[in-house]
């Protein structure tokens, strides 16, 4: 196993402006030229890995590719970011591309909620790793992040980071978060980088870097929120939107495999599976593809 | 003269079962709860139409969830009238599913003799070995603590593990907790989950949680299947099976307590067709947000069913248990949009919170919200992954 490193991440709420369409459907993309400027604060800030949200895109997907890849190597980081059905492809999908501009990570977002079946999007059918040097990463992207699948997988194959660029319809308030990566952090103790579009009248972001409890400021399970102080984003300051932020912003952690251990030692949850009742059920259960 | 003291040792022995066997025979039990319902005006006024399941509303329940202080008992009579006091304050709101916390039963070490009169502050380890004269070191306990917490390795000085206590006090204990909810159900006409009991089962010592029908009769029963580091200390054995018990109101199950904090057991449940899913708690720590909303609130949201969490509160032999003792439905489907019908105002205090479950509304909500399956994923992965992530985690980091 590769030595492991803190490393410092950042995480980008994007707030995408039309013009006054606010269908987003059509038409939108996101130039990352201007944004340079911005993830460059974030490396003069120390960060090594990047996430970026799920962005709409209505060029060829190798076009998508070439610039952000691009802007990785030019800046010189790790570089996570998501990539909405469209222009000729039909799933969202998410990429890691390292500092040298190569691609070690692209994911398909795996779970697709009604209205995303309804708009032809197609599931993909596996999940993958990289290796970074502060752990194993994957993705979950979009509406995987509500799935405990995806992230119990992911975590079962070795992640102790997953990564999930994000464009969720509104509202989205403190709940739902709870109710998404925030949770799937908890169980499988690992670390969460959730990166938010914000487009007025349809998405919502609440960018956050989340850890165990155990390891967070006044056990919350936040490392940084972009709505406001770590310590402060529990039940009792929860409300029930999102306040948007209007424009890019972004939050920064550090995250260091030692926290991870921390946790994982204070609280063995792998250890105690009880992997003779999940043998006995799965994944016959799930019955090949049936909804409930 | 050996021969003497191991007669002497066999005779003592005969002598505590046959004491514990008196003070949680059926018919104390039954005549405490005709007690305490007299002494209360009689049988209480629930507003049920019939006690027959065959006539409940099938779409709609009214479920209590009790949030428990727990207190030592030193008799099955004395367990029972507590119960009732509590159920009965349930029923009179008009529930028809009443829940109770994890280790309810627990109350029935004060059979031990002697350690009902120990200081109040006193641990587990610690009244076992002013019990038996030796110095069982530590403060290792039980409930569900998370914190790294030294501790006796959950044996005494002899190497005698904690859950021999557990069964040692089971011939009176069990057929008291058992006899008292029984009862307590068929009085009341209700379903009562009863929390759970450490209890024998065979060579085994489980942490069994159980169900009760209007008419007194059990419905079945239910073995923690994740444990805690405590109970693993304890020797308790986790179950192997996840059960589901027909109601009027369609399929339940009641995992215990950390079960609740793996998606695989609500989803299994939910699956086989659960609608309900109940989880009795006792946390063994501080209330903080963070750390209780990692079990049955997320994994509600996650599958779509109702779900009850009953929690265990205060202090007991030196433990401090926290609630929030709830009855929780998907996001949308809640006032507040924050998944909560209903839920205790303190996570320290006792207290009953009632809560209405409309399964129609639960059906419409998921042919609205239908989940996505991925069965090619999860049969390329699941379960095959679990021993060798396991293994994983329990190598230091390099």
């Amino acid at each position: 196993m590769p030595d492991r490193r803190a490393m410092t991440v950042a995480a980008f709420q994007l707030c995408l402006d039309l013009g006054g369409d606010t269908s987003g459907t059509t038409g939108a993309s996101l130039d990352p030229d201007p944004a340079l400027d911005l993830l460059g604060r974030a490396k003069a800030d120390g960060a090594e890995l990047l996430v970026l949200p799920l962005l709409p895109d209505v060029g060829p997907p190798e076009e998508f590719s070439r610039r952000w890849s691009e802007s990785a190597r030019k800046i010189g980081v790790f570089l996570a970011v998501g990539r909405m059905a469209g222009g000729g492809v039909n799933q969202n999908v998410g990429y890691l591309f390292g500092p040298d501009g190569s691609l070690p990570l692209k994911q398909a977002q795996t779970h697709l909620t009604k209205s995303e079946l309804e708009a032809g999007i197609v599931a993909g059918t596996d999940l993958d790793l990289a290796e970074l040097p502060c752990g194993r990463v994957g993705f979950a992207v979009g509406t995987d992040c509500w799935y405990p699948e995806v992230n119990r997988i992911l975590a079962l194959r070795g992640a102790d980071v997953i990564l999930a660029p994000v464009a969720v319809s509104g509202p989205y308030g403190f709940w739902r978060q709870a109710a998404g990566l925030w949770e799937e952090v908890q169980q499988n103790q690992v670390f969460g980088i959730e990166a938010g579009l914000e487009l007025p009248g349809r998405f919502e972001g609440r960018t956050a870097v989340m850890a165990p409890v155990e390891v967070t400021p006044g056990e919350t399970g936040y490392l940084a929120h972009v709505l406001g102080p770590a310590e402060l984003m529990d039940e009792g300051h929860a409300t029930s939107r999102s306040e948007p932020t209007g424009a890019a912003a972004f939050v920064t952690a550090r995250i260091d495999p030692a926290m991870l251990e921390k946790a994982r030692k204070g609280f063995p949850i792998f250890h105690f599976f009880n992997v003779p009742l999940y043998r006995r059920w799965f994944p016959g259960i799930y019955e090949g593809g049936t909804r409930r | 003269m050996r021969t003497l003291v191991k007669i002497g040792e066999k005779a003592k022995m005969a002598a505590f079962r046959a004491q514990l066997a008196w003070k949680g025979r059926r018919g104390t039990v039954a005549a405490a709860i005709a007690r305490a319902e007299q002494k209360a005006g009689g049988p209480p006024r629930t507003g049920l139409a019939s006690r027959d399941a065959g006539r409940r509303d099938p779409n709609r329940v009214r479920v209590a969830a009790v949030q428990m202080r727990l207190r030592l008992v030193t008799s099955g009579a004395q367990f029972a009238e507590e119960i009732y006091g509590l159920a009965r304050r349930a029923a009179e709101q008009g529930a028809e599913l009443v829940v109770f916390p994890e280790y309810s039963g627990v109350p029935f070490l004060g059979l031990l003799p002697g350690l009902a009169r120990l200081p109040e502050d006193t641990t587990i380890d610690q009244a076992i070995a002013a019990l038996t004269g030796d110095n069982a070191g530590g403060n290792g306990s039980g409930g569900n603590s998370r914190d790294d917490a030294t501790d006796s390795g959950g044996v005494d000085n002899d190497g005698v593990p904690i859950s021999a206590y557990f069964r040692a006090i089971a011939p009176g204990a069990q057929p008291a907790y058992e006899a008292a909810f029984s009862e307590v159900a068929r009085r009341l006409g209700i379903y009562v989950v009863t929390g759970s009991i450490v209890v024998p089962d065979h060579e085994c010592t489980v942490n069994k949680a159980y169900f009760f029908g209007p008419d007194g009769q059990l419905l079945g029963t239910q073995h923690k299947t994740h444990l805690v580091p405590e109970e693993e200390r304890w020797r308790l054995t986790p179950g192997g099976e996840l059960n589901l018990f027909e109601t009027p109101w369609g399929k339940i199950a009641m995992p215990v307590c950390m079960d609740a904090t793996y998606f695989e057991t609500f989803r299994i449940a939910a699956l086989r067709g659960a609608d309900i899913v109940i989880i009795p708690s006792a946390n063994q720590e501080k209330y903080v947000y963070g750390r209780a909303n990692r079990g049955i609130w997320p994994r509600v949201q996650e599958t779509h069913i109702y779900g009850i969490g009953s929690s265990a509160v205060g202090r007991f032999m030196g433990l401090t248990f926290s609630g929030r003792s709830a009855v929780i439905a998907p996001l949308e489907m809640t006032p507040g949009r924050d998944g909560f019908i209903a839920r205790a105002a303190s996570p320290e205090e006792p207290e009953i919170v009632v809560g209405d479950l409309d399964l129609e509304a639960l059906r419409r909500f998921r042919a609205e919200n239908p989940l996505f399956v991925n069965g090619e994923l999860y049969r390329r992965y699941l379960p095959a992954l679990y021993e060798e992530a396991r293994r994983r985690r329990e190598r230091p980091y390099q």
